[in-house]
């Protein structure tokens, strides 16, 4: 179930825009709190860009996740900081800063080389006709579930021993 | 800082190094390795009230967490390779993207070269609390009795124990080959309260050894199985992590001054020989003889750090077969580059273990010379087995 043309290039361009926007707003503004909420955005952003692709599940995995939990808690981090020390020595340009964009500017430019040099159609019609025709009429969500319920049923039931002692230790450590 | 919590840690810090060595698909090569660590930072921030044990933990704990994110940045990639090698596309630039990207990740639970900057701070944290305590009990001579001595306490729990974590290692190793996915862990602890936790601290250096055989195991697998056909790459990037390794923690471990640093070093070293093992692969029996080189390790680094003061001269004897054996293994396929670095490397580890020795024979202490003598016949027992074993393996 794809979007139809115009609306799909409307918020790929809406949602980019808000990206670069947001990530723009993280690295640069100086009030570590706009920063975080900046985060916020970028993390909604990439989560709605899984729309356009059509994963719906992960699409809400992702705000959940990301926006709910993860930015949440970079917030919580954020507001124990003194945020007024930061205003009176800040120096935007330094060799750490310098050195940092010239690492990201060469990864994005070879990104984009690479996406540019691969042939994206003869893989996309690889796949597709790899798979079988049943597994069109089952949904997103019940396919992850069915997946989850038989080939990676034991990473599955792992996880939930990772989370009961990640709950312990964290009692634990924080115990006095 | 209750016993039972510091238990759970241990069991569930093993339960997640033998599903990695029992993985079959990549989610479980990332979920497990995350209990792993995820414990291990729990155990080694174990003794809130000393500061140095929170930094090491602190810093473990950083540099776990970026390690992990780009594990499952590779995890990622791993699968989209997947995708790319259904339609024959061998050559991608993807497929090199997702083999640093593992390297990396696996790196750093194995500390090869470049990522080595955390373990020597996390043995000098976690160490420094079990060395405190050994400390203040020894300065109170009056109300300590000869038979709670520490040291003779941790040499007879030694002895008693050690053959049976000797064979619970040999389990963790062994299941990468028969996949093996839980065991019971068998230990009876002395039950005064008092010297209990001290005694537990052994069980942290327990952990240096299980994290690498773990990785060790799971590296094999990772780097044989997906990563076929572009073997000629990984053989490569090894290469340079094996002689990183190798160079830097010997070469670093004669300057250091501090004992723990320097077993951390020397087991930055250790790995390096490892890796070769791992590079040689298969068709030579190298993997055959990585596995017995980490059994030494295991045995020696148990002893070593339980007895930190009790050294003796087991490392270069019972390591020196499976070093043999993995250099020989080297020869045969042609890595001579490698072997050559590797023998430079051996008899410069050979000085800072005799420093250590002098250290012993000609000490401060005097009164440690009695517990070498009676150290010494266990060793004795234990290379028995070993060497046991390796007619084992071989045959």
């Amino acid at each position: 179930m794809d979007l139809p043309g115009p609306i799909h290039d409307f918020l790929l361009v809406f949602l980019g825009s808000g990206l670069i926007l947001g990530g723009l707003g993280v690295v640069l503004r100086i009030n570590p709190i706009y920063s975080a909420f900046s985060l916020g955005l970028v993390l909604v952003c990439i989560s709605l860009f899984y729309i356009l692709t059509n994963y719906h599940f992960v699409a809400t995995a992702k705000l959940l996740i990301y926006v709910g939990a993860i930015n949440v808690l970079i917030l919580f981090v954020v507001m124990f900081m003194n945020s007024s020390e930061y205003y009176k020595d800040f120096n935007p340009w330094t060799i750490g800063n310098g050195l940092t964009s010239l690492v990201c500017t060469s990864i994005l430019v070879s990104l984009i080389s690479t996406i540019l040099d691969t042939s994206w159609y003869g893989i996309i019609w690889t796949t597709r006709s790899n798979q079988i025709i049943e597994q069109d009429l089952i949904g997103n969500s019940q396919q992850i579930g069915i997946h989850l319920a038989t080939d990676f049923f034991l990473p599955f039931e792992f996880i939930s021993i990772i989370l009961l002692v990640a709950l312990i230790g964290a009692i634990d450590v924080t115990l006095q | 800082m209750a016993i039972a919590e510091f238990l759970l840690f241990v069991l569930t810090t093993t339960l997640g190094g033998m599903f990695l060595c029992g993985a079959n698909d990549l989610i479980t090569i990332f979920v497990a390795p995350e209990c792993f660590s995820l414990c291990s930072y729990l155990l080694s921030g174990y003794t809130k009230k000393d500061v140095r044990s929170n930094e090491a933990t602190t810093k473990y704990l950083l540099m776990g967490g970026a390690s992990s994110s780009i594990l499952v940045h590779e995890i990622e990639l791993q699968e989209i390779v997947n995708g790319l090698i259904n339609t024959q596309m061998y050559n991608s630039p993807g497929i090199s993207i997702a083999l640093i990207f593992i390297t990396v990740g696996i790196g750093f639970k194995l500390f090869p070269g470049p990522s080595h900057q955390w373990t020597p701070d996390l043995y000098e944290g976690m160490l420094h609390s079990w060395f405190s305590s050994f400390r203040d009990y020894e300065c109170n001579r009056s109300i300590r009795r000869q038979k709670d001595h520490p040291k003779m306490i941790i040499s007879w729990l030694l002895r008693t124990n050690q053959i049976r974590w000797f064979f619970f290692s040999i389990f963790l190793t062994c299941s990468y080959g028969t996949k093996v996915e839980k065991i019971e862990k068998n230990q009876s602890f002395t039950t005064t309260d008092e010297g209990f936790l001290e005694k537990l601290r052994i069980i942290i250096a327990f952990l240096s050894v299980t994290s690498k055989v773990a990785a060790s195991a799971s590296a094999t697998r990772i780097f044989y199985i997906p990563f076929y056909f572009s073997s000629n790459e990984w053989h490569i990037l090894l290469e340079i992590l094996a002689i990183l390794s190798m160079i830097l923690g010997n070469l670093i471990a004669i300057t250091q001054t501090s004992m723990k640093r320097m077993l951390a070093y020397s087991s930055i070293g250790q790995i390096g020989y490892v890796i070769i093992g791992i590079i040689v692969g298969d068709s030579n029996g190298g993997y055959a003889s990585m596995i017995t080189y980490m059994l030494f390790y295991i045995s020696m680094n148990l002893g070593t750090f339980a007895c930190i003061v009790l050294f003796g001269g087991l490392p270069p004897l019972a390591g020196f077969f499976g070093k043999l054996h993995l250099f020989w293994c080297g020869w045969q396929v042609g890595l001579y580059f490698l072997v050559s670095i590797g023998l430079l490397t051996s008899v410069v580890s050979i000085y800072y273990y005799l420093k250590i020795i002098k250290l012993l024979m000609t000490g401060r202490n005097q009164e440690i010379t009695p517990h070498v003598r009676n150290y010494k016949r266990s060793p004795l027992r234990s290379t028995n087995s070993i060497e046991l074993s390796i007619l084992f393996f071989q045959n």
